[in-house]
């Protein structure tokens, strides 16, 4: 169980008034969770990821692992990141050039408690074939691929067994097709060793399909901490709305005081208005977001949509599975996903709807 | 204890031990006042009184500058072309420019200086076809502030092609490929582009090259001092020269060197790092395009080929020609008669020249050695911004702010003092070599350990190796190119040093480069050119191999 409270760490920028790092954050992670930390770069996705590790002093709060208590500000506990008993993969896979294959991976058992040499080969050729470069121990580190190197940094990381394994965007220095394989291998993989897994990532859809909890980051603030369902359906600000994916956000004015999970009309700049869900419980004239996806707009309205606008059609991309229609609706303009057998002329009127369940009403995060 | 605090501590110890008294001892020598018997009697600002009023102070700062200016001018001119054409360019014959560079890398400047002064002396080739066609008088009087210059510039133009060699060779063609799309001619590009890029780093190799000539001593020495033209150094080592050593006087000249180098240094540290913002260079490999001089590229390679006749050829055919002549003798087919191998034969069977030789190599090793295992954790300390990594920085690199013979002084006072038996042994020569090269050693562990990625010593670390595993098992190994490279070049100037041994050499310890000097002192030129060859040829073996190493170093950068 790694429990993180109130964790602060705020790095100090002399050149302009934003400030980097990591506040307030805080959540636990039941064994074997596959928790990411999903955020646009200088978010505080990596800061977190490095206080747990160690890498990194916090300023404040607290962090434990399995009743192990890591860092305690209050207590002025620090556990020095080798006697973490942890495992990470970094960026830049940090595989050692001057060792083989088989000592890179070795390294964590050799500098631990001592082991009979048997033994050492042994887990490092379980290592090795867990991450299915089995027969690879004699390789001069220097001779492996991209791919290959992410896998050994991989099989250094799991090699003592940790507890919690730590993995900084491991994906992001792959080409296209192989961080999809990667993706999937590296889920398997932690399923079945069962270790509770850290991963930090901007990559939303790495994100939504790899993990059973992720929170999204804000500038150093956990704008939202849920499963990638609940992330993907119902986002909790504009922010996560906008960083999750090509979501329509229109400008407008909630009309009434609302509760929580009520819906309730919404006032656009030009006057319009819409019907949408609020999340979050919201005062009467505060400003907001109706959040729609292209996916859920209709081109036939009909009666069951809450929501129907009328506008012109601008632009159209043909995407394979869809046709993505750009429609513009007074000053905004709007992202339909239409079937990729649709072939409207540009410039064509165009009748939209949309339910007022799919129309979510955001509030803007509150900023750091 | 916790390793990770305890290290910088001793480091910092040793080093504090090294650094801080020969600069302390300096300042207390300058202030303080003798009886006849040398003992210290109370502090008196008359040393510093005295330079104000001798007659030939104020000349030799004057000298000291106008010397240390022209010669700067002049290899930045010589060196600096050449490190262009060579680098940016597809002129012939470049692989000229790097042999002579790697030649002289090795060869000790006194012998350099000896050749050019038999070239241009008054025995010399071109005085001496000047008097055969005029019948009298000399064309170059060598043993002038002219003459001095333009030794000194020569001396110092392959490390200026070295070190702007680099800058150019890391310049961004992109950004020159820019310019020449947007219709600027070679020249324009070369004048608006390149040497604005380059300015910065230009500048701070200008006045690096300022320092070091300030603290030049060879060539004032052998070439100044007959002709009675005086510049600080030389002040300095002639006050120490006289019978009783007038100590004070040379104290207070050796602070106000030292404070003339600390000022220079401290601007130079600002340009330096602003010439580091301009580097244009920031993915990995990258190759630089060279400019296609299209007819002009035959009149460059002309250029190479004089410069490298200048700066190697010429002084080794003379020193050839005097290792084999009984007397210093001018070219002439008279002289062919004359040839003789007695010099070398001499040089050989005479035990102390190997005596000398090993003595010279034993000291720069050890010099080398200990510097280079003191730098690798002071550099990684510093490199990391460990615990008290700026201070250990700043200790390291303190004595830059010597000229050699100031800290030969300085080392003399400090170890006459001190109640340990290596006053006249080489001992002392080591501990001024190991204090005068540390912050050469400091750079190239630096510059090794900026070039190895954080999340290697990161990954060891979450491992769960400690501090000095850490040092041991990943840094120590993955630095091991860029730690070679430093031993041999520290090697290399240790072999090379004069300043500091001349004054700190003692009949039983004697090095090479002083050998040499004592050996033009007593005008034994002869034997001179001959041991500086046979020792020139040992030197440029070891200068090879420095660098293939360097090269290797360069290229490999870990962890990308």
């Amino acid at each position: 169980m790694l429990s993180v409270t109130a964790l602060t760490r705020v790095f100090a920028n002399r050149y302009d008034a934003v400030a980097g790092g990591v506040r307030e954050a805080s959540f636990s992670l039941p064994p074997g969770t596959f928790f990411t930390l999903l955020g646009p770069s200088g978010c505080g996705k990596t800061t977190t990821l490095r206080c747990i590790a160690g890498l990194e002093r916090p300023d404040s709060g607290r962090i434990t692992l399995d009743r192990r208590t890591l860092f305690d500000n209050a207590a002025n506990t620090l556990v020095p990141v080798h006697q973490r008993g942890i495992g990470m993969v970094f960026q830049s896979y940090a595989i050692w050039p001057h060792m083989t294959v088989f000592e890179n991976i070795a390294f964590p058992l050799r500098v631990g408690p001592s082991m009979p040499r048997e033994d050492i080969a042994r887990r490092v050729d379980k290592a090795l074939a867990t991450v299915g470069l089995a027969g690879y121990g004699n390789r001069p580190a220097t001779r492996l691929s991209g791919g290959q190197q992410q896998r050994v940094a991989l099989a250094r990381a799991i090699v003592h067994e940790p507890k919690l394994l730590l993995l900084d965007e491991p994906l992001s220095n792959l080409d296209a097709s192989l961080r999809e394989d990667m993706r999937t291998e590296l889920r398997r993989l932690q399923q079945e060793i069962g270790v509770t897994t850290v991963y930090v990532t901007h990559d939303q859809s790495e994100a939504l399909a790899m993990s059973d909890l992720i929170a999204v980051m804000d500038h150093g603030r956990i704008a939202q901490l849920a499963p990638p369902r609940t992330i993907y359906a119902t986002p909790a600000t504009t922010f996560v709305a906008r960083f999750i994916g090509a979501a329509n956000l229109l400008a407008g004015t909630a009309l009434a005081t609302t509760p929580a999970g009520a819906i309730a009309p919404v006032r656009l700049t030009d006057g319009t208005i819409l019907h949408g869900r609020f999340p979050t419980a919201t005062n009467a004239k505060t400003p907001v977001h109706i959040a729609i996806r292209p996916e859920n707009i209709s081109l036939t309205p009909d009666t069951s949509h809450a929501n129907r606008l009328t506008g012109t059609l601008t632009t159209t991309s043909y995407l394979g599975a869809t046709l993505s229609c750009e429609i513009a609706i007074g000053a905004e303009t709007l992202r339909v996903a239409a079937p990729p057998d649709f072939a409207p002329e540009r410039g064509a009127i165009m009748n939209l709807g949309f339910s007022a369940e799919a129309a979510l009403a955001l509030q803007e995060g509150e900023q750091a | 204890m916790d390793a990770r605090r305890t290290t910088p501590l001793i480091v910092g110890a040793v080093l504090a031990i090294l650094m801080l008294p020969p600069l302390l001892m300096l300042v207390h020598g300058s202030l303080v006042d003798t009886n006849a018997a040398g003992a210290a009697t109370g502090w008196t600002l008359q040393h510093f009184r005295s330079l104000l009023t001798a007659p030939g102070a104020a000349e030799s700062l004057r000298n000291s500058l106008v010397f240390s200016a022209g010669s700067t001018l002049l290899s930045l001119l010589v060196g600096g072309l050449l490190a262009w054409l060579v680098e940016r360019t597809n002129a012939p014959l470049r692989f000229l420019a790097t042999l002579s560079t790697i030649i002289s890398m090795g060869t000790p400047y006194i012998l350099h200086v000896v050749a050019w002064l038999f070239l241009l002396g008054p025995v010399g080739p071109i005085n001496d076809f000047w008097k055969s066609s005029r019948g009298t008088g000399k064309l170059v009087e060598v043993q002038s502030m002219g003459g001095m210059i333009l030794i000194e510039g020569f001396l110092w133009s392959p490390l200026v092609f070295l070190l702007l060699g680099a800058t150019f060779r890391a310049a961004n063609a992109d950004m020159e490929e820019a310019a020449r799309t947007s219709g600027a001619s070679i020249l324009a590009t070369i004048w608006r582009i390149s040497l604005r890029l380059a300015m910065p780093a230009i500048l701070a190799l200008a006045l690096f090259v300022f320092i070091r000539a300030i603290g030049a001593f060879e060539v004032p020495a052998l070439v100044g001092i007959p002709a009675r033209i005086y510049v600080l150094t030389t002040t300095v080592f002639e006050s120490m020269k006289t019978m009783p050593p007038n100590l004070g006087q040379a104290s207070a000249f050796a602070v106000v060197m030292v404070v003339i180098v600390a000022v220079l240094l401290h601007f130079y540290g600002r340009l330096s790092a602003n010439a580091e913002r301009f580097a244009s260079v920031t993915g990995k490999g990258f190759r630089p395009r060279p400019f296609d001089l299209g007819a002009w590229r035959w009149a460059a390679g002309a250029l190479i080929v004089l410069n490298f006749i200048i700066v190697l050829l010429l002084p080794l055919v003379a020193l050839i020609w005097l290792a084999l002549q009984r007397f210093p003798r001018a070219f002439s087919m008279a002289g062919l008669k004359t040839l003789t191998l007695a010099n070398f034969t001499a040089v050989i069977e005479a035990p102390n020249y190997t005596d000398l030789a090993f003595n010279s190599l034993l000291v720069a090793a050890g010099a080398a050695t200990l510097i280079m295992a003191l730098a690798a954790f002071t550099g990684w300390i510093a490199a990391r911004n460990g615990p008290g990594g700026r201070a250990l920085d700043q200790l390291a690199t303190l004595s830059l702010v010597f000229p050699g013979i100031v800290l030969g002084v300085a080392v003399m006072e400090v170890y006459l003092r001190v109640p340990l038996p290596i006053y006249g042994t080489l001992w002392i020569i080591l501990i001024a070599y190991v204090i005068r090269f540390m912050p050469f050693g400091m750079r190239y562990v630096y510059a090794g350990v900026l070039q190895l990625h954080r999340e290697l010593e990161e990954a060891a670390s979450v491992a769960g190796a400690g501090y000095l595993t850490i040092l041991r098992r990943i840094v120590a190994p993955l630095l091991s190119p860029a730690m070679v490279a430093g031993w041999l070049f520290i090697f290399l100037i240790a072999n090379k040093e004069l300043a500091i041994a001349v004054l700190l050499a003692s009949p039983g310890s004697q090095v090479a480069a002083v050998a040499v000097f004592d050996l033009w002192v007593n005008g034994q030129g002869g034997e001179l050119a001959a041991f500086g060859l046979l020792w020139t040829v040992l030197m440029t073996v070891v200068a090879v191999a420095f660098f293939l190493q360097s090269r290797r170093g360069g290229t490999d950068i870990w962890g990308n």
